[in-house]
């Protein structure tokens, strides 16, 4: 029997398993199959939700049924006040008036303060709320990263001296159709002041299936440098110096609220499409030029 | 949805449609479901929290647009759900093409729930195996084992044919075996 003979029989004996019948299996990798189908069905992680009975306590109140009693027209009034208003009273946000500088993939670049710009002019109580939660993540090969990404992820050959592997992500969206991969190398030094600080460069890699637009970006970088470069044979985009990061608060460390002093830090970006996939690296120790020059490796 | 179902539904929506209170039972029938639909989906217990309450919010704010005749109730909150997880994965996609964003992670307004408390050893293994699948394996097996869907109903809300979801399934339960072998010795005999 070939593998989808054996799936349609597998997928038979299950279905009359899940509807109670009594079914005796014919091999003992169906009965393993079959008793872990059953565990998949039998349980339940729900008994660890905190929020269950707090929102089944709120279902009747007015703020989780006001949209529901909300009309459409109503909602669109309200958001545009609210926009409106909060334009006016907050000066962070009239700095948004922006210019395109350049475009890439689904990729949009604006002059637009950066984040950190933004949060660094903004009120004290939100500078200090840098929280930096730990990131899920994996340090799959590459072997790993193609199956659960269902696409080539490409590497480096050789990597650059201090750096190591942090980790490899790699995921395939399929409700939306998108393969994708980020892989991080990094070390910690130590930053003039003696503090220990993370030299990191990051590499993403995103790839759609037939008919999928490409996820929208837009990458604010104020008053950074943006110009057009060459990478792997195609046109790329590269952004020198953008205000992207805080010193202070390495992406790997789960730091507590507002600890330490806030040191806004600069990333350079390449950006390059190669047919259907889209390709970004980043880092806050690389140049651009030793950016393409890794690129160029890439296999 | 394979298993007996939520006794008086059509008629439990239509009430919910007229006053939303009548949610309750509504709730309490399809909670675990959808909880355990993301739990099979997402690596974080916390996320799945929050997405799963999320989930419930939508479903209220727009059950006036059912329609009990175009598909069952729990197809169309399982569409919802499954919107809610992918468009969790393309947030955190667009979060981590910024570092600063990637710091600031996925924040709840709960404290960290730490399941490993809550749950036996064995649904954490189960949970462990299961995060090893690929995203599509782990839609197909959540969509089944979670949210109680027949291969025909798997087949219509994620576009794959009949016939490729039960080799979906099958090839994910033979790599979740060869990953928990040895670990439900008292599955030596199916009984049911």
């Amino acid at each position: 029997m070939n593998d989808q003979e054996i799936s349609r029989d597998f997928n038979q004996q299950l279905d009359r398993i899940l509807a109670g019948e009594n079914v005796q299996c014919d091999s003992e990798e169906m009965t393993q199959m079959i008793g872990i189908a059953r565990r998949l069905t039998q349980a339940d992680f729900s008994v660890a939700s905190r929020k269950r009975l707090t929102q089944k306590a709120r279902l009747g109140q007015p703020n989780i049924n006001s949209g529901y009693r909300m009309s459409r027209w109503l909602k669109i009034v309200a958001g545009i006040v609210f926009i409106s208003l909060m334009v006016v009273s907050v000066p962070p946000l009239r700095n948004l008036a922006q210019d395109i500088l350049a475009r890439i993939g689904g990729v949009t670049i604006t002059n637009a303060p950066t984040g950190v710009e933004l949060r660094l002019t903004s009120t004290p109580d939100a500078q200090a709320r840098v929280d930096a939660t730990q990131v899920n993540v994996s340090r799959y090969s590459v072997e790993q990263a193609n199956e659960q990404s269902q696409f080539q992820v490409l590497s480096l050959p050789s990597i650059p001296a201090d750096y190591q592997l942090s980790w490899r992500n790699a995921d395939y969206d399929v409700t939306a159709g998108i393969h994708s991969s980020d892989t991080n190398y990094s070390y910690m030094t130590t930053c003039e002041g003696g503090t220990s600080c993370l030299k990191f460069f990051w590499i993403f890699q995103t790839q759609y299936d037939a008919g999928v637009a490409p996820l929208e970006f837009q990458i604010n970088v104020g008053e950074a440098d943006v110009f057009d470069i060459a990478v792997r044979g195609a046109d790329g985009i590269a952004i020198g110096g953008a205000l992207h990061g805080f010193r202070q608060a390495p992406i790997t460390d789960a730091r507590p609220a507002g600890v330490g002093e806030i040191v806004p830090e600069a990333y350079n970006r390449i950006l390059w499409v190669e047919g259907d996939t889209q390709f970004m690296m980043m880092s806050n120790s690389l140049s651009v030029d030793e950016l393409i020059a890794l690129a160029e490796s890439l296999q | 949805m394979t298993s007996a179902g939520l006794v008086n539904e059509i008629n439990l929506i239509q009430d919910v449609k007229a006053e939303p209170d009548a949610f309750a039972p509504v709730y309490e029938y399809y909670f675990p479901k959808v909880y355990n639909y993301v739990r099979y989906r997402v690596e974080d217990a916390q996320v799945t929290d929050d997405l799963t309450s999320q989930i419930f919010e939508q479903a209220l704010g727009k059950i006036y647009s059912y329609k009990a005749d175009v598909s069952p109730f729990g197809a169309w909150l399982f569409a919802i759900a499954r919107n809610k997880v992918s468009d969790y994965f393309r947030k955190k996609k667009r979060r981590r093409w910024f570092s600063w964003d990637a710091m600031e992670g996925y924040t709840s307004d709960y404290p960290a729930l730490d399941e490993s408390t809550q749950l036996k050893d064995d649904q954490m293994q189960l949970l462990r195996a299961v995060s090893q699948l690929t995203g599509r394996e782990r839609d197909v097996i959540a969509l089944k084992f979670a949210a109680d869907m027949t291969n025909v109903q798997i087949s219509q809300l994620t576009g794959l044919s009949e016939s490729n979801v039960g080799v979906i399934l099958y090839r994910a339960i033979r790599k979740l075996r060869g990953m928990l072998h040895g670990l439900f010795h008292d599955d030596e005999e199916v009984q049911s």
